[in-house]
């Protein structure tokens, strides 16, 4: 081995190390990757609202236990929405007066990651996401 | 060898140094202050959401970044295709064509005369408490519409027997469907799950081997979400949304599937209320009038479209009726909830484990 290391030319060995140090680059990444996804797995939950354009908005649900309602205006195709976020729970407080039965409304409170709350009518949609939930989806 | 002297070994060391910057920059990048690599393409889940057929509808896929994207664009386009098809609101679509033949045979796609072969075939099986011909009597109700009101007796009977799903004829040779006039078809029960299950063929022919649909909680999946990992989904609590308590699922009740379709029927989501009496969009196609036994039924069967056709079905024959049909069709399996108890079939209660 000694008499094989003896045999290199200093060009050899720089090619070696640079070798491996590339590829333990290449090893590394995902390692990386892996560790800058569990970052992304402590996030709170949030709370998700959709319009019929497909805009997001994204509220952290942390960010609604203050005295205070938040209230968050939502534009649709009938008028404006009123969504309220308060105390870890959101609702649709208030659906445009041409909404005829204003079933989300009635939908009421949701508080954690299961059913949308679903305005068919202005076409807008609320539900919680939650990283750590068990469910990927819920039949309704 | 040559070239001695330390500032040529420096200089090589520089190169190498600034060779492998190079490329360190060009497998990351920062975005949000976080890195992001570009050459490692990794596994995740990427998922769409979109209005339609009044409902919304999600895709998640499980699989790269550089696949995932194109292949949701592409699966939302094609559902939407198949959901305009059967829009019976739309006056292009396959069902309005049908729908206003005046009794004469109208040429379809051979997918839409699968569909209604299914739709005929299962309002047998359930001796009618399905049945795509009842139309006539959503409209009389109102449902889907502004104004809704609970009829008269007299209405109900007449539009009774323009409700037959033994009327509509079926040509699968001809690719043909002839309706008699003043018929129509109504595909409320089944276009969620028909539409979803184009999807997953879509899905399908673009090489995607783990995903899932959701449309308005009909839902089927394909393969596992990550290795050994099937996709969970609850059921919704069928809660009355007047009661304010929001929408809830039943936690000891998670389906873990790795493929198969869950459809869900209750009368809480569409409904309205005439002197305090709530009546719900689920119409007993022998009787005309909502049916009221069940709170909601849930239907695991492999294909979407037999999920939905047959939580629908389920929810009109009830809880006894209901169980005797999830129990004789083979590979059906089903959860039914009414006023203080739920019933699942010994395959549904294995799907939860």
């Amino acid at each position: 081995m000694k008499r094989l290391w003896n045999y290199l030319t200093i060009y050899d060995k720089v090619l070696i190390i640079s070798l491996i140090m590339i590829s333990g680059i290449f090893m590394l990444t995902p390692l990386v990757g892996l560790l800058s996804e569990q970052d992304r797995g402590n996030q709170e939950k949030e709370i998700v609202i959709q319009t019929g354009d497909g805009r997001v908005q994204r509220i952290l649900l942390e960010n609604t236990f203050q005295e205070e309602a938040l209230i968050i205006p939502v534009e649709g195709p009938l008028g404006i929405s009123y969504i309220e976020a308060h105390q870890g729970r959101v609702r649709i407080k208030e659906a445009p007066p041409a909404d005829p039965l204003k079933i989300c409304e009635h939908t009421g409170w949701i508080e954690q990651a299961g059913p949308p709350i679903i305005c068919v009518p202005n076409k807008i949609s609320v539900w919680i996401e939650d990283k750590e939930s068990e469910l990927d989806g819920v039949s309704w | 060898m040559g070239f001695p002297g330390s500032w040529k070994k420096y200089t090589v060391m520089i190169i190498i140094l600034i060779v492998l910057v190079i490329i360190a920059g060009g497998v990351s990048y920062f975005r949000n202050g976080r890195v992001k690599f570009l050459l490692w393409d990794r596994k995740g889940i990427y998922s769409q959401q979109e209005f339609m057929m009044d409902t919304i509808v999600t895709v998640k896929i499980a699989d790269t970044k550089s696949r995932s994207e194109p292949a949701l664009t592409e699966t939302f386009h094609e559902m939407r295709r198949w959901a305009d098809r059967l829009d019976r609101f739309k006056p292009t679509s396959e069902i309005s064509r049908i729908n206003h033949s005046q009794g004469k045979p109208v040429k379809v796609t051979a997918e839409v005369i699968y569909l209604l072969e299914q739709a005929r075939e299962y309002s047998r099986l359930s001796k009618q408490a399905f049945d795509p011909t009842i139309a006539p009597l959503v409209e009389l109700w109102g449902f889907g519409q502004e104004k809704q009101r609970v009829p008269e007796d007299e209405e109900i009977k007449q539009l009774l027997v323009k409700t037959d799903y033994r009327r509509l004829i079926l040509d699968p040779g001809e690719n043909s469907v002839l309706l008699p006039a003043g018929m129509s078809l109504d595909l409320g029960g089944a276009a969620k799950g028909f539409v979803v299950d184009q999807g997953i063929k879509k899905l399908l022919a673009l090489g995607i081997k783990s995903a899932y649909i959701n449309a308005g909680g009909t839902i089927r999946v394909i393969g596992n979400k990550a290795p050994g990992q099937c996709w969970s989904i609850g059921i919704r609590k069928p809660q009355i949304a007047e009661e304010g308590k929001g929408s809830d699922y039943y936690n000891n009740y998670i389906v873990k599937l790795n493929q198969g379709s869950l459809a869900t029927s209750g009368d809480y989501e569409r409904y309205f209320i005439e002197e305090g009496v709530r009546y719900s969009h689920l119409l007993d196609p022998r009787t005309g009038y909502p049916a009221r036994e069940l709170k909601s039924a849930t239907i695991y069967a492999e294909q979407a479209l037999l999920a939905d056709i047959l939580s629908t079905a389920v929810f009109v024959l009830g809880w006894r009726q209901g169980q005797e049909l999830i129990n004789n069709l083979p590979g059906i399996e089903g959860f039914l909830v009414r006023d203080g108890s739920v019933w699942s079939s010994e395959g549904f209660t294995d799907l939860t484990k």
